[in-house]
């Protein structure tokens, strides 16, 4: 069963555990959380964050025009090279940060809080409602993620909204089985049955009670799963569900490229930034989890 | 860069498994021509080698060595037919009977003389089995006049014929042993045909080889034919061997002995190295369809708005994208066929043209819709070149807007003619220009889709079109053709983008391995080391 930070192992180290849970920020070298991996992780998303953020004003050219010679390998005027249509490759790569991150962001969180309205409601209100909602989840689960986002994708059209509803009703049903297993341990301690039994509501409960102590592990969850909506959302795009050419995007771009895998540039590039952003995420969410799980922290730091 | 790139390509183990396919095939490269074999890379598209019912390529690359027509095409050239089995063929006066007149030598592969008789067994299965294929040959009818002469009747005057009878369907079989297998050419044959693949184990044909093996997913053997009646091929074995598209390039790069890749792409072949021999010509048109039904769009039924779009496209450009052998599009017909507009006549971008055109229509800001099949087809990607299409107009003030669609829901939305414009490859049925008439002229099959009815076309589209089918012989249609294009390009809601070219890769030391538009890729008996 999962370690609920507001317990008790917390207990022992209070003062200095929510500082650093609550304060990212914090002074390096203090805590097990700040390894080196954390850090170059971190830093990785600050970059493409800024560069996603600052686009127009970095990107060397216009990411949708042809700015040179078709298929030319990387060079001093293009250091990515530039693509069939003589588009620069490094523009396009940093534009198409412009959409994956948001993008991520936009199906992580609509997935939290769908996964997490249905989550709650099954694991607090159990019975019934569990059973339906716990079967749905099984029912979507069931299908490879993939296979039924391109289901979908294909059913809507291809579009970047269609994409992300795609992403959403495939990834919701992840987060309400971890929110379920939290809230039916939250639910029995004695602090949320003695406020049930002093009068509080059912929805004051679950906001004042449960969900602060049931989200640790969702949002644990959501880091990690942001490397996979980028994933997704890429694997989409590749096979032609995403956004609308001649939006720059990644997926779409390795796609282009691999038509002839000899312009390496084409693909390798765009390859490289999905690799690098997904990996960076990942090994956040695995601090983030270390550290929030005491036993796994103490096991790492030992 | 270039060993460095196809290092980098390919994984390890699919560079393993093409070593390994080349190094079975490729084989024993002795001087004497006479013992050697042609390995020929090509990704299956086969279903059977039954020429009457083949249609997919690999298929008809097979059945055109192991059959004989009455007619065919020598090399590239598709404009000029050449005797094979007929040594000579006329039109009467009103258009409606051809008459082939068979040569005395011909023999089949068990020794059994080609007879009129063995032609018209042929044909009329060809037709009756209703294949695919069967569709080109309805409404002609077939007679046999004594044992050297076969008349072609069409109720209507069709100068196509001869064309027609070229493509490997239409194939002539040993007709005393088909009917021992089951054949029939009755009017039911598409029910009662018992043959089922025997043709798929051993062939029945006269043509320069005989079937030695025939795996569909694998590999395809032909043997030199040692009864041919013609001069005996170069090669005594054939190996037609499946190698999907993306190794080939690799496979025909590291190629030993003699031989010969059909699926590169244009942009592949452009990188190839100078020591192999690549031969491409222009087949495929790729064209915008504008919706004519101003209930559908306001815009693209506009005149003045074809017009505009027609001169913001840049042909160069396009065939740019699809690499070695593309050329940009004077008219609808491909150059490959004859009837096609001079490249002298190419359409120059005009982007101040168009703006001008516009502003003149009281068009601005114009906002449509395009609608492409999202495939790959010959290796290039259509979103690439309509992306193309989308910034040379836009430079001109028109904005398109992209919508990929899946093969199925693209063939669908386009026969319901909802959308307001289209973009496809045209590729001919067979190797005549005119034949886009039926299909391309107002109020035909494909212009209905695009909303180009009679009462909407302009007279001078209608009369052109008629103008191609009065003429009775072939030179008169090719002729009538060019002035076709003239009036299509000034009236007709379709704009010709440019011209993508098939292409055979062939290894240094061979020749005759030249790309045929005719329908089978690719002659296997014309092609011999040097």
């Amino acid at each position: 069963m999962t370690i609920l930070p507001s317990d008790r192992v917390a207990v022992s180290r209070a003062s200095r555990f929510r500082r650093d849970r609550l304060r990212v920020g914090g002074s390096l070298g203090t805590g097990s959380f700040w390894r080196p991996l954390t850090v170059i992780s971190l830093g990785i998303i600050v970059v493409w964050c800024l560069l996603a953020a600052f686009a127009p004003w970095v990107a060397p050219y216009d990411p949708l025009e042809t700015v040179g010679d078709n298929l030319q390998p990387p060079s001093g005027a293009h250091w990515m090279g530039t693509d069939d249509l003589g588009r620069d490759v490094l523009s396009r790569l940093i534009w198409g940060s412009r959409l994956s991150l948001p993008l991520a962001v936009a199906i992580v969180a609509c997935s939290l809080l769908v996964g997490g309205i249905v989550g709650l409601a099954a694991g607090y209100f159990g019975k019934a409602v569990d059973n339906v909602a716990m079967r749905l989840a099984d029912l979507v689960l069931a299908f490879p993620q993939i296979i039924l986002a391109m289901a979908v994708a294909a059913a809507f059209g291809p579009s970047v909204g269609n994409a992300v509803l795609a992403l959403v009703i495939v990834s919701w049903p992840l987060y309400a089985r971890i929110i379920r297993s939290s809230v039916l341990s939250v639910r029995e301690q004695e602090y949320v049955v003695a406020g049930r039994m002093l009068g509080l509501p059912t929805l004051r409960s679950i906001v004042k009670d449960v969900i602060p102590n049931s989200a640790g592990p969702a949002l644990v969850m959501s880091t990690i799963e942001l490397g996979n909506a980028i994933l997704m959302l890429a694997a989409l795009s590749f096979l032609g569900l995403g956004p609308r050419p001649p939006a720059a995007e990644w997926g779409a771009m390795i796609a282009l490229g691999s038509q002839n895998l000899g312009n390496w540039w084409v693909s390798l590039f765009p390859g490289l930034a999905i690799l690098t952003i997904v990996m960076a995420f990942n090994l956040l969410g695995d601090a983030i989890q270390d550290h929030l799980d005491p036993r796994s922290r103490n096991a790492r730091t030992r | 860069m270039r060993s460095l790139t196809a290092k980098l390509a390919v994984p390890a183990g699919a560079v393993a498994l093409t070593l390994a396919l080349a190094g079975c095939a490729g084989g024993n490269s002795t001087s004497n021509a006479g013992d050697q074999t042609l390995t020929v890379d090509t990704s299956f598209v086969v279903k059977t080698l039954d020429p009457g019912t083949v249609y997919e390529q690999t298929g008809n690359i097979a059945v055109h060595a192991l059959y004989d027509t009455l007619v065919t095409y020598e090399g590239s050239d598709v404009t000029t037919l050449q005797p094979e089995l007929a040594e000579s063929w006329e039109q009467s006066s009103d258009g409606t009977t051809w008459t082939f007149t068979l040569r005395d030598d011909a023999v089949f592969s068990d020794g059994a003389a080609v007879t009129a008789e063995d032609a018209v067994f042929s044909l009329n299965r060809l037709k009756n089995l209703q294949g695919s294929a069967s569709q080109t040959v309805q409404g002609l009818d077939f007679a046999a006049e004594g044992d050297d002469t076969v008349v072609v009747t069409s109720a209507t005057p069709n100068p196509d014929v001869p064309v027609i009878l070229a493509m490997p369907a239409a194939s002539v079989l040993n007709s005393a042993e088909a009917k021992k297998l089951g054949a029939t050419d009755a009017e039911d044959a598409a029910t009662s045909d018992q043959i089922g693949t025997q043709l798929d184990t051993a062939s029945l044909g006269s043509g320069p080889y005989v079937l030695k093996s025939y795996d569909p997913s694998t590999k395809i053997v032909l043997t030199a034919n040692p009864k041919y009646w013609g001069e005996q091929p170069a090669y005594s074995r054939v190996v037609i061997q499946n190698v999907d598209v993306q190794n080939q390039k690799l496979t025909i790069s590291k190629a030993k002995g003699d031989e010969i890749a059909l699926d590169l792409s244009g942009p592949q072949a452009a990188e190839l190295s100078d020591d192999l021999q690549v031969s491409g010509v222009a087949d495929t048109s790729y064209f915008l369809s504008l919706n004519q039904d101003p209930a559908v769009s306001a815009v693209t039924s506009n005149p003045a708005f074809i017009k505009a779009l027609r001169l913001t496209v840049d042909g160069e450009g396009l065939a740019k994208l699809f690499g070695e052998g593309a050329t940009p599009a004077a008219g609808l017909v491909p150059p490959a066929f004859a009837g096609a507009l001079d490249e002298s006549e190419n359409p120059v971008q005009d982007l101040d043209g168009a703006k001008k055109l516009l502003a003149d229509a009281g068009l601005s800001d114009v906002k449509v819709a395009l609608v492409y099949p999202a495939i790959t087809y010959r290796g290039v990607d259509l979103g690439t070149i309509v992306t193309k299409v989308q910034q040379d107009a836009k430079k001109a003030g028109i904005e398109i807007e992209l919508t990929p669609q899946p093969i199925n829901v693209f063939l669908q939305s386009q026969s319901e003619g909802k959308n307001e414009i289209n973009f496809s490859p045209n590729s001919l049925n067979y190797p005549a220009s005119s034949s886009l008439v039926n299909n391309m002229a107002p109020g035909a099959s494909t212009s209905l889709r695009t909303g180009w009815t009679l009462e909407r076309a302009d007279q001078s589209a209608i009369d052109a079109s008629n103008a191609v089918t009065a003429e009775l012989t072939p030179e008169g249609r090719n002729e009538a053709m060019i002035e076709w294009q003239h009036v299509m390009n000034e009236v007709s809601p379709y704009i010709a983008l440019a011209n993508n070219a098939g292409i055979v890769v062939a290894t240094s030391d061979l020749t005759g391995a030249d790309y045929t538009p005719a329908g089978w890729t690719v002659d296997l008996a014309a092609i011999a080391g040097k």
